[in-house]
């Protein structure tokens, strides 16, 4: 992750997290202080409610005494019931559907002692079935109690009571109530905004009609009246009241909408403020980079934001000095190779010379020698020393000539590599058995040097790929070619001995020799002068294969 | 006479026609129909037969029918009431009454102009179980105990012999390879089906557990039967049929699930009583139980 990233990261959260606490903050201390407030009002609610679960509850009772009153009096009742009369039988069991209707009940239900149901109104056709728990619940009860009734359709909630009747010393229990359906606590729901739901803790959350949504986040304010519930033992249920405060909806909505254009704004700052301060940063520290990617020993000092009085200049001033100080030791190194270079060249030149004047030496002292003990065969002895004295000067002087190679003076300008090769392969006197030839390619761009130290790199190794050759002759190739990177290629290749592996290593090392009339100073000095133009070199060798020589000049050109 | 006032003591929906879906539509269409109720219960052609008629609906669950030109017959003004109304509509004098109740036939009968007369045993109500039987008792008693209480019609415990249980010389009937599980646990019937209802509810009464009765309209009753996917369905089957393969290749091939663990109990008869005014009416008892009218003399 990049620095410039990292810092709109850290912004974005230095805004949004604070801001989104508060906006946390105020809508909970809204609700609460709201919440406070309309409390009072739904605990009054609630306790209405329980007013009118009683009420309920006693009218209820109400029902069931007068049918109560009705039974005792109803010979027909009497005659199924008690007597067994075939013929009532229809009669008993579409009591309970016609009393429920006219009590305004919905469920009713007429059990004999043992609790067998002997007419249902709200399942008529359940009769026979025994269900002796509901008539003694509400017996413990003793009031009004929820319970799951049974209809075809599937169950329902109803808040039921009972009564007794004692027909012929029979006892007989009526059970009725009514539905506990939405319809119902929609009653209880007096004002907008409240809610009524019923909650039974078996099976699960009943939901009559409306009661989905209500979850912790939109009860506003809640209060919960309990109701005695059976269904395989009594318990207890809750008639719970919610009211949705109406305005703390539209403060929430107003929170909200303020918030998310408080956060969109301090978004939209925060990151506008981090890109620029980030682009501040990272600007100076990227040229700082590029600018150390640079670093040149030969180059300019560095002083790229140098001038800045903050932690970036100061990195840039150092970096500057380091640059200093790492060109102060280059050149220090440079000297002392070059000190280096030049003492082991001295010693060299010291042992070659006195290599060339010991044979001088030694014919100049036997020529004294003749001349004091046989001065008349001077001449003669001088005439066959003559060619001594020739060699060990002409050895002189071309040690001299190679040395004065060394030091050579550069003058850069457009060369003509193809012209160069031409003329030496031209005027490079070879014996016959010796091919020397040019493979010139038409495309040369012009090479950026000295046309003297070219033509002497070139030379120098024609003159080394000859001497390579053994006596039965071969080929020498002077190739050019534009290499992929646009630079010069020049090639000497030729098909003599070549070289080993550990030759080749020592290869461009001053005065190494494979030759025995060799100076060694040949390839060293081809390689110091591809140097000095800047150029690269390598060599492609193996014994018995020839040898090929690669120089890379820079061209005059663009790559 | 050239008009009289008929009661149903059932749902007339014309939009049902040709197909009835209960004993009133069915009464209202075959007046409708050129061919229906045409034989008498011996057998023999009923030239007399009134009709063909045609159905004009003048709304409030009232029907006029007027013989079409050609017809013989009176202009029947037929009333679909409750009960309740029936009571009235007795009350203000009609010509006939048709209906399933016994209490009601009893109260119309009361009148000092009418005879009541029952008709046949015209339907048989049962249950079929597209997975396997339900865990009732299907005993001789306990149908008498549906027909006595449960059902609050002139029905007796279902007596056979019944046309579907045989396919002697029958082509075989299509089946059903697979059925996909029981979607739900309801006993359907047909909505306006007061005996069916009352014996899925006593079905249901007695299965307990998640069992429910559920009261469907014709499409979705029709659609159900189809597809198999209820627990269980109470429909009435007509005692009679004219052809009995012919009843038998709709009734699987409505139901092709009954071929394959399907099963087809039957519960209750039921019959219904005509309380007629004398001299206004002539009725001719017909092959499959119910009642033709009369046309007059010319």
């Amino acid at each position: 992750m990049t620095f410039r990233s990292r810092l709109l990261i850290a912004f974005a959260l230095a805004t949004v997290v604070p801001l989104a606490m508060l906006g946390v903050g105020v809508r909970r201390q809204l609700t609460a202080r709201l919440v406070a407030q309309h409390q009072q009002r739904v605990d009054g609610m609630a306790r209405v409610a329980a007013q009118d679960v009683e009420r309920e509850s006693a009218s209820i009772a109400s029902r069931l005494s007068t049918l109560v009153g009705t039974l005792r009096t109803d010979d027909r009742f009497r005659m199924a019931a008690v007597r067994g009369d075939p013929g009532e039988r229809a009669y008993l069991l579409d009591w309970a559907e016609q009393a429920m209707r006219t009590t305004g009940l919905d469920m009713l239900q007429l059990q004999d002692s043992a609790g067998r149901i002997m007419s249902s109104g709200h399942f008529r056709n359940e009769f026979d079935r025994l269900e002796p728990e509901v008539p003694r619940a509400l017996a413990m009860a003793k009031g009004a109690v929820l319970v799951r009734a049974r209809a075809p359709e599937g169950p329902f909630l109803a808040l039921v009571r009972a009564d007794s009747v004692r027909v012929a010393d029979r006892r007989f229990d009526l059970v009725g109530g009514v539905k506990m359906d939405s319809a119902f606590l929609r009653r209880f729901a007096r004002e907008e905004g409240l809610r009524v739901a019923l909650s039974i803790p078996i099976p699960r959350m009943l939901a009559p009609d409306d009661t989905s949504g209500l979850s912790a986040r939109d009860a506003n304010v809640v209060a919960a009246l309990p109701i005695r519930y059976f269904t395989d033992s009594l318990t207890t249920a809750r008639l719970v009241i919610t009211y949705d405060i109406p305005e703390l909806a539209l403060l929430r909505r107003d929170v909200d909408q303020w918030f998310a254009a408080a956060l969109m704004v301090v978004v939209a700052a925060g990151l506008a403020l981090a890109i620029w301060l980030s682009r501040r940063l990272s600007e100076p520290l990227a040229t700082l980079t590029h600018a150390a990617s640079t670093i040149d020993l030969e180059g300019p000092e560095l002083t790229v934001a140098a001038s800045r009085d903050d932690e970036i200049g100061t990195l840039a001033r150092r970096l500057g000095s380091m640059s200093t100080r790492l060109r102060a030791s280059a050149a220090r190194l440079r000297q002392a190779e070059r000190r280096a270079t030049v003492g082991d060249m001295a010693r060299q030149v010291n042992h070659d010379i006195k290599n060339g004047l010991i044979p001088i030496r030694n014919v100049l002292r036997h020529l004294v020698q003749v001349q004091e003990e046989q001065p008349q065969d001077l001449a003669t002895v001088f005439g066959e020393r003559r060619s001594t004295l020739e060699s060990s000067v002409g050895y002189l002087d071309a040690l001299a000539r190679n040395y004065a190679r060394l030091t050579p003076s550069v003058e850069r300008r457009a060369v003509d590599v193809n012209g160069i090769a031409t003329e030496i392969a031209a005027s490079t006197a070879v014996a016959s058995t010796i091919k020397l030839r040019t493979r010139l390619a038409d495309a040369v761009p012009r090479a950026f040097g000295d046309p003297v130290i070219v033509r002497r790199i070139i030379d120098n190794l024609v003159r080394n790929a000859i001497e390579s050759l053994d006596a039965g002759g071969g080929d020498v190739t002077i190739g050019t070619s534009r290499a992929p990177n646009g630079a010069v290629r020049i090639v000497v290749a030729d098909t003599g001995r070549g070289m080993s592996q550990d030759e080749l290593a020592h290869a461009f090392d001053d005065f190494f020799t494979t030759k025995p009339d060799g100076t060694g100073l040949g390839l060293s000095v081809v390689r110091r002068l591809t140097t000095d133009l800047n150029g690269s070199m390598r060599v492609e060798s193996a014994p018995g294969q020839g040898t090929a020589f690669t120089i890379e000049l820079p061209s005059c050109t663009p790559s | 006479m050239d008009s009289a006032s008929v009661v149903v003591t059932s749902p007339v929906n014309v939009q049902n026609a040709p197909r009835p879906t209960t004993w009133g539509e069915r009464f209202v269409f075959d007046l409708a129909n050129d061919t229906a109720a045409k034989i008498d219960c011996r057998g023999r052609p009923a030239p007399d037969a009134a009709g063909p008629y045609r159905i004009r609906d003048i709304g409030r669950s009232t029907l006029l029918l007027e013989p079409i030109t050609g017809a013989r017959g009176p202009r029947l003004t037929i009333h679909s009431a409750s009960e309740a109304n029936a009571r009235d509509l007795v009350d203000g004098g009609v010509d006939l009454l048709l209906t399933d109740s016994p209490t009601l036939a009893a109260y119309a009968a009361t009148r000092a102009d009418v005879t009541s007369l029952p008709l046949g045993w015209d339907r048989t109500w049962v249950v079929a179980t597209p997975r396997g039987s339900l865990a009732v008792d299907t005993s001789q008693a306990f149908r008498a105990g549906l027909a006595r209480d449960a059902v609050r019609a002139d029905a007796r415990a279902g007596e056979g012999p019944y046309w579907w249980t045989d396919t002697a010389g029958c082509v075989a009937p299509t089946v059903r390879s697979a059925l996909a599980p029981a979607s739900t646990h309801g006993i359907v019937y047909l909505r306006d089906d007061a005996v069916a209802r009352s014996l899925a509810e006593r079905l249901v009464a007695i299965l307990g557990g998640r069992a429910t009765a559920v009261g469907l309209a014709p499409n979705a009753f029709a659609s159900a039967l189809t597809s198999g996917s209820e627990q269980a369905y109470v429909f009435p089957l007509p005692r009679a049929t004219r052809d009995r393969c012919r009843s038998i290749a709709e009734l699987f091939g409505t139901t092709t699930w009954l071929g394959v663990q399907g099963a087809i109990v039957p519960l209750v008869d039921t019959r219904l009583r005509a309380v007629v005014r004398r001299d206004r009416l002539a009725l001719r008892f017909t092959w499959d139980s119910t009642v033709a009218i009369v046309a007059p003399h010319p």
